[in-house]
């Protein structure tokens, strides 16, 4: 025997469309939920376009550039999947919502869709899609930062608690600050001394991790003068938010007077410079 | 009118185990025994064709926070009595841009740095002065502590001092016979910088476990106003 109760979800019931049915197309629940999707897509494509360029920092090489791109790109193609989320549950929240005059039991849930082919190939399909792309894009840059390059110049980075020490092979020359040459390949072999550190030149665009035992590789080209921050981006105890240092990017004729002012003799600097090291 | 009672008492219950999860951590929080050290002034200097303040500051380092060496009161109330420690303070204040000159007891022991670059002077204006004595470096197999003093983005990025002492290890409890560090420096802009030793005078992985990872011993910060 239905209880009253029942019979008031059921009359409730009755006021809900199903999904892609009732009345002219642009009133069914499907339809609305698509408005609310494209115009979400919208902004989310929007801000995933705009928004980027002005959360980072001013990139100084081609790297820097590339990794701003991958940003942008992968938010722009995840935007419409989150949008589909977030236009779905904003639709529940506007479509059964309390109203006055109505009844404080909510509506039952509609029937479940199951057996969807169309559906099933479509979700995986376009996953499946997504992920492949932005898997290639990624290895794809992933690759061009790692990769050994010729005549590029070497420097090796060591992290410590809570400290950042740069070498230049074969010049003897160690410093706590992080001069560069404009224009040219520089690729840093990264270690740590303790705990695992993460090396990251800010404003040229890449960060890898610092481990003990262990040397790690990336490669950037600084193609605009000026300074950039290098951070630890890893967390690494107590003063790991302060383990700052400060770079520089400088002409080559700059970067050889700087190893020279730093003991460097002028040998070791051309060859130094002409990346035999 | 029981919902409502429920209610408040809900919210109140809340707002009692807020407070004292605050109380708990206020009780925790690290407090410098002896305040901010401002330094002396010794007049004017000029540096570079500039004149600036010229102020003096005084420190030491000791092998252990208790207090003994100093008269008996903890350097660092409530925490380790056996962990080295710098006093009076962890705390220190310059005018910005003065000509800061540093006089350093050490009477703790050492010995070798993981990073030979710590053994040289940084950024120092001046030379380095160990036990009466002009040097450029310190043994790199017999150091004891460092003060190192790095800037921040957006407080003078490219500020950094960094001066070591040589250990005592013959006599680190006689109070008569510390290893004396003297040294000077151009306090960067206006700001707070963060100090910390880089010896690995703790515990633990590269030695910078225990004292290296509590604030207060081993570590402060220089205020430049």
């Amino acid at each position: 025997m239905p209880s009253d109760h029942d019979h008031k979800r059921e009359e409730i019931a009755e006021e809900v469309a199903p999904l892609f049915e009732g009345g002219p197309i642009w009133r069914r629940p499907a339809a609305k939920i698509f408005v609310i999707w494209a115009i979400m897509t919208a902004i989310g494509v929007v801000i995933g376009v705009m928004l980027p360029v002005h959360i980072f920092p001013k990139m100084v090489s081609p790297q820097g550039k590339d990794a701003l791109d991958t940003v942008v790109f992968f938010t722009v193609l995840a935007a419409p999947v989150a949008a589909f989320v977030y236009a779905i549950g904003l639709y529940s929240l506007l479509a059964w919502r309390k109203m006055s005059g109505k009844s404080d039991t909510p509506p039952p849930d509609g029937p479940p869709h199951r057996g969807s082919g169309l559906a099933e190939a479509l979700w995986v399909g376009a996953s499946v899609v997504l992920v492949i792309v932005l898997l290639i894009w990624g290895m794809g840059f992933l690759a061009s930062e790692t990769a050994p390059q010729n005549n590029v110049v070497q420097v090796n980075v060591t992290g410590q608690q809570w400290f950042w020490t740069y070498s230049y092979p074969g010049t003897g020359v160690t410093s706590n600050k992080l001069v560069l040459p404009v224009n040219r390949e520089i690729q840093f072999n990264i270690t740590s001394m303790d705990v695992t550190h993460g090396f990251w030149p800010v404003e040229l665009g890449d960060q890898i991790d610092a481990n003990p035992g262990f040397i790690t590789h990336i490669t950037v080209e600084p193609n605009q003068l000026g300074n950039f921050d290098v951070r630890c981006s890893q967390l690494c105890g107590l003063y790991h938010a302060y383990m700052y240092s400060h770079g520089q990017v400088v002409t080559s004729s700059q970067f050889a007077t700087w190893l020279q002012d730093q003991g460097a003799s002028v040998s070791s600097v051309t060859s130094y410079a002409l990346g035999k090291n | 009118m029981k919902r409502t009672v429920s209610t408040v008492l809900f919210v109140l219950l809340g707002a009692v185990v807020i407070a004292a999860i605050g109380v708990g951590f206020w009780s925790q929080a690290y407090r410098a025994p002896a305040g901010t050290q401002v330094a002396k002034s010794l007049g004017t200097a000029v540096v570079n064709g500039k004149t600036v303040p010229h102020v003096e500051l005084d420190f030491s380092t000791y092998p252990d926070a208790s207090g003994t060496m100093i008269g008996g009161q903890p350097i660092h109330p409530g925490g380790n009595p056996s962990w080295p420690a710098y006093a009076p303070t962890n705390k220190f204040q310059v005018p910005a841009g003065a000509l800061v000159t540093v006089k350093w007891n050490q009477y703790d022991s050492g010995g070798a740095l993981n990073n030979n670059y710590f053994a040289w002077p940084h950024g120092i204006y001046g030379p380095l002065v160990v036990n009466g004595k002009v040097t450029d470096h310190i043994d790199l197999s017999n150091v004891g502590h460092t003060f190192t003093v790095r800037g921040e983005p957006g407080v003078d990025s490219g500020f950094f001092v960094s001066v070591a002492s040589p250990a005592n290890g013959d006599s680190p409890t006689d109070t008569s016979k510390p290893q004396t560090v003297e040294f000077s420096f151009i306090a960067g802009a206006k700001g707070t910088y963060a100090w910390n030793c880089e010896f690995p005078c703790g515990l633990s992985i590269g030695g910078f476990g225990a004292v290296m990872s509590s604030y207060g011993y081993m570590s402060g910060y220089l205020y430049a106003v």
